[in-house]
């Protein structure tokens, strides 16, 4: 390395720290965040080792190495594979119909001229997502339980079909009646970030496209949804991330034993094993499903960001 | 601005980090506890183990539990009193019965546990609690705390089957709130289906003194839903469970075969004396083709399966079920909320029904002769061990039944007599009611989570302010049961296998909330042949449980 390299080195070094110190307020101003985040997200992560250990009370240091056995259990257990398969399965279908919909009901709500209007559709919209889904599992157990309101309209309409239909107590019914109604309950929740990317688009191609003769649709297709298609590739490869998470609220709180087999999702199933069979709480094994979780969300996130890259668009890393 | 934006965010991290410590252990909120021991320990049993004249115990303790009703907690009059007497005030942390065992769990997984930890230990989280003993989670109930100082928790130690099954390699780790029921209840759990009697008068159903063959009372439930007493319409319903009694509690709990989940039951002697797994005999298959055909007639609530707190409650209480099967305990409230409510017209409008299963007999299950027990932490002190058992120990003499029960003597109550409930109570009387208005938000504060379940609830039975209806109904469970005027089989309570150890069981248990999955599940299956589907669901379990049952028979059983 020549004087002159070296020169420029501490140069660079010298400006970094004049940069820092110029903007000393407003590092500091995300000190706390960056505490906040070393705190829980980095020290946690000391746990992890848990997966690979048995857990005892005396400590994680103290408890022994077990040679992969959570996760030979994990492979083991009948109903891991199962609850596996649920997560993607479920996550998937979320994605399929529910990521699409806000994007779809963002330009519903955009192409509303009145803007009084428009304001109260987007309160109306958003509104269950504030609702707990303890209190939507009632309002859903009223309207598809045994007396609920979906089953009497169905015995009306075909009453041998109505007899002994319940959405939830049918496997194959009860994915679409998680998906359907978590998009019902999020879509509106969703709506607000493409709605805030619309009005970013710049006004002056709607008055060209006026002028150039476009209609609604064709405005719609050529301004608008080019507009937001790098938030909607963003948004895309965040959702991907969470492909393992399959909603424990939700189906917690709506689940019953005979749509086990196709409803029982990862994080249902370690709170199962863990609080409900006699076997007790294990954390070492919750830790290994967990981290088993995480890796394949990491891989899943990171895949979603290469394919929206090949395509062209702005990804998140 | 910028400047002291940052420093608030941060001084707020900071303060908001220090909140999230743990206290320090054995730590205190009023003042901090040191190593010097209690200047006395006064028990002399009888009437009155707490110090005359006020506190004996220098020291101030705070001693945190978990109870339940925790927002009902605030600080009345015998607070003050124990207090006074020792030096002792409680930090509640509030559980609920949904997520009782769930907390406990997580809190001694994780070494964060009140000082005293109350848990509804049965045999199937015995294990745990084995497990949890050896590693150090509990503090150790020494013999050397139980002598002639505290005669009555002395008695309990000497005497009760549970301190057997509590130890843990011949140490107690728990103490056990001893039931308070008669001899004659044989430890039996109390749980029966409650029902609208004035419902079954009105269907021209009702059998006098409450005792009902099979085939009455499925015809009953059928008829109650027919005629709708209740003018309920399709919102009404047939039988409601509990969670933990879903779907058992129809036929399987009140029938012959020995059924997981009724606080009892895990694998049974057959008449050679070898164990068995209940779900794989024939009595229980055919308990579940009675229970099956029951759901898919309609007679047991369809949505019961969705219940997941107290829903069941809630129906019962708001007139749209017939009858739950539920704790006989709750037979005052209910009735109190259901009399406030219109629901009913007179107490007696909703009773315990005696239903015999389809052989003839009435089955009555045993349990643990306690309800509860009440483990210490690892964490806690010496001097709040001395001064809790103190406590525990005044909490069974005349004078604590007295406090606990009615209050500060000579303010809410004097004193009548020798026993416990001779006293004449101080507080208002409502005469609409007849009934006195209790001023304690939670009367059963000092009750089962401080050990003296026992002693305070056999005063409460006859005391002055006591409803006498839960009473008499449980009373006539018993008499019934010990006249013989039904065939009484009684599903013995086994310790041994219940609170015993071996390598598989000690894993899996009795796989009873599995085969309640599997039962449940095949329940919302309309059309099937329930009894074949049974036999698939034992033979895809058998080849694990067999694991089990060699060990139980093969002697591995510790």
């Amino acid at each position: 390395m020549t004087a002159q390299s070296l020169a420029g080195l501490r140069r660079a070094r010298r400006n970094i720290w004049r940069e820092i110190y110029n903007y000393r307020w407003i590092y500091l101003m995300i000190l706390p965040t960056l505490v906040f985040i070393f705190l829980f997200k980095y020290m946690p992560m000391y746990g992890i080792q848990l997966a690979f250990k048995n857990y005892k009370l005396a400590g994680i240091a103290a408890s022994p190495w077990n040679d992969f056995a959570h996760f030979k259990y994990m492979m083991d257990e009948p109903e891991f594979l199962p609850a596996l398969r649920n997560t993607v399965l479920i996550s998937f279908m979320r994605i399929l119909v529910g990521f699409p919909f806000p994007i779809f009901l963002a330009l519903l709500i955009n192409e509303c001229y009145t803007p009084r209007y428009r304001r109260v559709l987007q309160t109306i919209y958003t509104f269950p997502h504030f609702l707990s889904w303890v209190l939507l599992a009632g309002i859903m157990l009223n309207l598809l339980g045994s007396t609920g309101m979906v089953r009497k309209v169905a015995m009306v309409l075909n009453p041998e079909a109505g007899q002994n239909w319940n959405f939830l107590y049918d496997g194959n019914i009860y994915r679409w009646v998680l998906v359907l109604s978590d998009m019902w309950k999020e879509a509106g929740w969703g709506t607000i970030i493409y709605l805030a990317a619309v009005s970013g688009i710049d006004q002056s191609l709607y008055e060209a496209a006026v002028i150039d003769g476009c209609n609604r649709w064709q405005k719609i297709v050529n301004i608008t949804l080019p507009g937001i298609v790098s938030m909607i590739s963003i948004q895309f490869v965040l959702r991907v991330g969470y492909i393992m998470e399959g909603g424990f609220d939700q189906v917690f709180n709506t689940y019953t034993p005979p749509v086990y087999e196709k409803g029982d999702i990862i994080d249902t199933y370690i709170y199962r094993i863990s609080f409900v069979r006699t076997s007790g709480v294990d954390l070492g094994f919750s830790t290994a499903v967990g981290l088993f979780k995480n890796v394949i969300n990491f891989v899943m996130m990171l895949s979603a960001n290469l394919f929206v890259r090949s395509l062209g668009q702005e990804a998140v890393l | 601005m910028k400047k002291f934006l940052t420093l608030g965010l941060a001084l707020l991290l900071v303060l908001s980090i220090a909140a999230c410590q743990s206290p320090t252990p054995g730590g205190e909120s009023a003042a901090p506890a040191t190593d010097k021991p209690a200047t006395s320990a006064p028990a002399e049993g009888g009437a009155t183990a707490a110090p005359e004249g006020g506190s004996n115990y220098d020291t101030p303790l705070t001693v945190s539990m978990n109870v339940l009703n925790a927002e009902k907690n605030g600080i009345d009059v015998r607070h003050e009193i124990v207090k006074e007497l020792f030096n002792l005030s409680f930090d509640y942390v509030p559980i609920d019965w949904s997520d009782w065992n769930t907390k406990i769990s997580t809190w001694v997984a994780t070494d964060d546990a009140p000082d005293l930890i109350w848990w509804d230990l049965k045999g199937q989280q015995a294990q745990q609690y084995a497990d949890w003993a050896r590693q150090g989670a509990f503090a150790p109930l020494d013999a050397k705390y139980f002598n002639e100082s505290r005669p009555n928790l002395t008695k309990t130690y000497e005497s009760s089957k549970s301190i057997d099954a509590l130890s843990v390699d011949g140490v107690l780790y728990s103490w056990p709130a001893m039931r308070a029921n008669p001899p004659e209840a044989q430890s039996c759990y109390t749980s029966h289906w409650s029902y609208r009697r004035d419902w079954a008068k009105a269907v021209g159903l009702y059998k006098e003194g409450d005792i009902y063959t099979w085939d009455e009372w499925v015809n009953l439930v059928r008829e109650v839903l027919k005629q709708d007493p209740g003018g309920n319409k399709d919102a009404g319903a047939g039988l409601v469970m509990p969670t933990w009694g879903f779907p058992h509690a129809a036929a399987l709990f009140v029938g012959p075969p020995a059924a997981e989940g009724n606080e009892t039951s895990s694998y049974i002697k057959d008449d050679s004396g070898k164990y068995i797994w209940p779900p794989a005999t024939e009595a229980f298959k055919q308990g579940v083709k009675v229970t099956y055909d029951m759901y898919q007639e309609g007679l047991i609530y369809k949505d019961n399966m969705l219940f997941n707190a107290s829903e069941a409650e809630n129906m019962i209480k708001s007139g749209l079920a017939f009858a739950d099967y539920n704790v006989t305990g709750s037979l005052n409230d209910w009735t109190t909320t259901m009399l406030q409510d219109g629901v009913i017209k007179d107490r007696s409008d909703f009773g315990i029904a005696i239903v015999t299963s389809w052989d003839g007999n009435w089955y009555m299950t045993q349990t643990e002769d306690y309800w509860t027990v009440t483990a210490l932490s690892h964490k806690i002190s010496e001097e709040k061990i001395e001064r809790v058992l103190d406590f525990w120990e005044y909490l069974h003499t005349t004078d604590g039944i007295r406090m606990r029960a009615w209050g500060r003597e000579g303010v809410d109550f004097e004193v009548t007599g020798p026993n416990p409930e001779d006293v004449k109570l101080n507080w208002e009387f409502n005469e609409a009611t007849q009934s006195y208005v209790n001023p304690f938000t939670n009367i059963s504060e000092f009750g089962e989570a401080n050990a003296a379940c026992g002693a305070v609830m056999n005063s409460v039975l006859i005391g002055p302010d006591a409803i006498p209806y839960m009473f008499e109904e449980r009373n006539r469970l018993w008499s019934t049961m010990a006249s013989g005027q039904v065939p009484v089989v009684i599903k013995e309570f086994d310790y041994v296998v219940s609170f015993g150890s071996a390598p598989n069981k000690d894993k899996n248990g009795s796989f009873g909330s599995t085969s309640k999955e599997k039962l449940v599940a095949l329940l919302a299956q309309p059309g099937i042949d329930i009894e074949a589907e049974w036999d698939k669901v034992v033979a895809s379990m058998m080849p694990e449980v067999q694991k089990v049952l060699d060990e139980l028979n093969n002697g591995e059983l510790k």
